[in-house]
């Protein structure tokens, strides 16, 4: 049985949902299951926000501790709050300017799971290109260049190219192809 | 031309489409024939009204954000007694309000499909309790359905309204936050014709409720009860599968649950599991034959043993004696929502199997982070209002607020909420406070819940002659749950035929003799009109008047952004900005007070504030 459990984290107000939207409307061209879990109302005032998503044949929407293949934070300290959720040999993308990044007091948990972990400036890529609320578009990106089955860069651009709003839908993909420029760069 | 069709609205049968629960709903709606539609916003139901908002023109149904739930409820009612078919929809707080409605609605009973969204909020995600709204069904007699998926919640709506007709009762629909927040695949049914005009037929000795008819209309209730649980019988949506001996209940979000646990266990040739989507009533034969095909009995449910109590009471009728656990033992907590790691746990512990599946990570090596709430959003009118009360009153007034983004203000620096109880409470309170105590009290409350339940308490106020203050906080939207309009808000824009009722006006005619209407972003003109309230004998009323800035920026009435700076040579780190506004748009680098001019949208409040005049707008160039 094929599942990936994804978890997408960030402050509300960052674009957490567009960015779960993406995922799933991707997945579910793909034909497969999708189950996901957003958060709404109260939780969209500058406080943390975090979205499930699971991909196959699932039933629960939520994503258990230990079992995410993939966690996505738009903020660095919400991807530290979340990150009980990575399984062993997980994936994390995080959004950050900080060149410490992982901070020293989470690098040995992350080791010891053996957790693929990445940072990238999606705020900075997302501000120069004149577009300061679509860190989320520019993170996407970025992670897309990882080019994994069933979510790869195609299938992704593709759905940022369906769903975007008229008005957005270049400024979005423009923001979406300089993160994967910069995640293809390493 | 014409503009595309809503894509809820597509005639086209067998349409598979990515839909949040609540808008599941409303397809669910539309394919039913809905011809009104009513409700108070309230999350997580919120979307649901939201989604009606953008295409219910379109489709040809009337729709309306009510007063309250209770107001809704009675507008949904009126419509179904007049043959249209009519949904409400609340959330679970939402239903106290109702409720008074709602017994004797179940009396009447309706003559077209009506059905009642009722969601409920387990772990409080956004709400100030979290009641379990099962118990309503019960104390009303109505029939109760509950979903398990983004499928589900679209179809049984329509099953809702097509068991609504059979019974002419209304049926309630309970979800919880975590299914109308769950994003799946729907396939979409057929559409039925929308009727939105019946008409009323005369039959007082029916629909007037006094004793003399109501004790006839309880014994028609009491035979609809027999029929519908002849119905729950048979629902497709009560079923039994497998055929072990270890028995599981379950109902809504916990089925999912419960089956990826069975699954993970691998356990499902041991397991009869008996789910239970037409809820109330549980149909008694089918819980019976079930008791008597297992050995043991594991109720998984969230909140209250609901359930598990009725299904121990038959059980107990019919003389059977098998264990049937759930709540207490130490097995499921009659708090918060499930985790499903918890479910697979108990399922795993109770049937004695040993549990393979992935284990909670060892995270002591991680450092806990301090939360992160939400937050009044940077500009925030509310936050300059609570700036000016408190420089006037002080920390030691008493501060009853109410249900909206201003209770956010509860948190330090601000502190600007000591008591919070429910939808218009902040008013009622204050009479109390007032009368039992020698202390200043404030009292806030939003615009929205203003015209929800604020009302007859100001009314109270004013002929019992109680003595505080209150702030109305009028950011022209009901901001919290999604920007939705209320009867102070302007809709032409939206294209929407209302009338817009002045607040002012309102308060003025209750009889509030000292009412004065502020900016509060002109901060000195705010501060004065506190200290006028303060020097007031009596009731005195605030209106605190200025857009929520994200509803500004909506309907693009947002002034041109121009950010704010601190010129760091004028700056004497005093800090008066950052204590007494605590906006997110301002940090401190390094000892030095900063502003973010990408979050600062201009609303120059701390620059009023700053005692140095430190705080000056940015050089927009070109």
């Amino acid at each position: 049985m094929n599942i990936a459990n994804i978890v997408l984290c960030g402050l509300g107000g960052q674009g957490i949902l567009f960015m779960t939207r993406v995922l799933a409307m991707a997945a579910m061209d793909k034909g497969l299951n999708v189950m996901g879990a957003e958060t709404h109302g109260m939780a969209q005032r500058g406080g943390s926000v975090i979205s499930h998503l699971r991909l196959g044949e699932v039933r629960g929407s939520l994503v258990q501790t230990g079992t995410a293949h993939l966690l996505l934070a738009l903020e660095e300290n919400e991807g530290y709050r979340n990150i009980p959720f990575l399984a062993k040999n997980g994936k994390m993308f995080v959004n950050t300017n900080s060149l410490h990044f992982p901070r020293q007091e989470v690098r040995a948990f992350l080791d010891k799971r053996e957790i693929l972990y990445r940072a990238v400036s999606a705020g900075a890529i997302a501000l120069k290109l004149g577009a300061p609320r679509s860190p989320n578009l520019a993170l996407l990106g970025f992670f897309s260049a990882l080019n994994e089955e069933p979510l790869s860069h195609a299938e992704l651009r593709q759905t940022v190219d369906k769903i975007s709003p008229k008005k957005f839908k270049g400024i979005n993909l423009k923001v979406f192809e300089a993160g994967y420029d910069k995640g293809k760069a390493g | 031309m014409g503009k595309a069709m809503h894509r809820l609205l597509t005639d086209s049968l067998g349409k598979e489409m990515l839909l949040l629960g609540n808008e599941a709903i409303a397809r669910g709606a539309i394919e039913a024939g809905i011809g009104v539609a009513t409700c108070y916003p309230g999350t997580p139901s919120s979307e649901i009204p939201d989604t009606f908002f953008t295409l219910y023109q379109e489709a040809g149904f009337y729709f309306e954000y009510s007063t309250n739930e209770k107001v809704a409820l009675e507008v949904a009612g009126g419509a179904a007694i007049s043959g249209v078919r009519s949904m409400c929809t609340m959330k679970h707080v939402g239903m106290n309000v109702a409720s008074d409605a709602l017994m004797t609605l179940a009396y009447l009973g309706v003559n077209a499909g009506m059905v009642i969204i009722n969601a409920d909020d387990p772990f409080l995600f956004s709400s100030q309790n979290e009641q379990d709204n099962r118990y309503y069904a019960r104390l009303s007699a109505l029939p109760m359905m509950e979903p398990t998926t983004a499928q589900e919640m679209k179809d049984m709506t329509v099953a809702a309204f097509d068991v609504s007709e059979r019974l002419k009762l209304p049926v309630i629909l309970r979800t919880t936050t975590r299914l109308n927040h769950l994003r799946g695949t729907v396939t979409f049914g057929q559409r039925r014709p929308i009727t939105s005009k019946g008409s009323f037929k005369k039959d007082p000795f029916h629909y007037v409720a006094i004793p003399a008819v109501s004790r006839n209309l309880h014994k028609i209730l009491a035979q609809k009860y027999d029929q519908s649980l002849e119905l729950s019988e048979r629902s497709e949506y009560n079923r039994m599968t497998g055929t072990g001996k270890w028995g599981i209940v379950t109902n809504g979000v916990s089925m999912n649950y419960v089956q990826d646990a069975v699954n993970d266990l691998g356990i499902s040739d041991k397991v009869t599991l008996l789910r239970l989507g037409f809820s109330h009533p549980m149909p008694e034969n089918l819980i019976v034959k079930f008791l008597k095909g297992v050995d043991g009995v594991l109720v998984v449910e969230e909140l209250e043993p609901v359930m598990e109590n009725e299904i121990r009471s038959i059980a107990q009728s019919k003389g059977i004696g098998i264990p049937i656990k759930g709540k207490g033992d130490n097995l499921f907590p009659r708090l918060f929502e499930f985790d499903p790691g918890l479910v697979r746990k108990t399922i795993a512990s109770y049937f004695e199997v040993p549990d393979t599946s992935p284990q909670p990570v060892e995270v002591t090596d991680v450092p806990e982070l301090p939360g992160r709430p939400p937050n009044l959003c940077a500009g925030c009118p509310h936050r300059a209002m609570y700036y000016a009360i408190k420089k006037v009153y002080g920390p030691d007034a008493i501060y009853p607020s109410d249900i909206g983004c201003y209770t956010l203000g509860v948190l330090p620096p601000l502190s600007m909420a000591d008591i919070v109880i429910c939808m218009g409470a902040s008013v009622g309170s204050s009479c109390g406070i007032a009368a039992a105590t020698d202390q200043k009290v404030v009292a806030f409350i939003g615009d929205s819940t203003f015209f929800h339940a604020g009302i007859p308490g100001l009314i109270n106020a004013v002929h019992n002659k109680h003595k505080f203050t209150l702030v109305i906080l009028d950011n022209g939207t009901t901001a919290m749950t999604g920007q939705q309009p209320h009867p102070g808000v302007d809709t032409e824009p939206m294209g929407v035929d209302t009338k817009q009722l002045s607040i002012e006006s309102v308060v003025r005619g209750i009889g509030v003799e000292h009412v004065e209407v502020v900016n509060p972003l002109q901060v000195k003109k705010a501060v004065a009109a506190a200290q006028a309230s303060k020097d007031f004998e009596g009731i005195s009323v605030i209106v605190s008047k200025e857009l929520c800035p994200l509803y500004a920026r909506a309907i693009k009435k947002a002034r041109k952004v121009r950010p704010f700076y601190v010129n760091q040579d004028r700056c004497t780190h005093r800090l008066d900005c950052i204590n007494y506004l605590a906006c997110p748009a301002m940090y401190l680098d390094d000892g030095k007070t900063m502003i973010n001019e990408n979050l600062c949208i201009g609303c120059a409040v701390c620059a009023q504030v700053c005692p140095e005049n430190a705080i000056l707008p940015l050089k927009i160039e070109d």
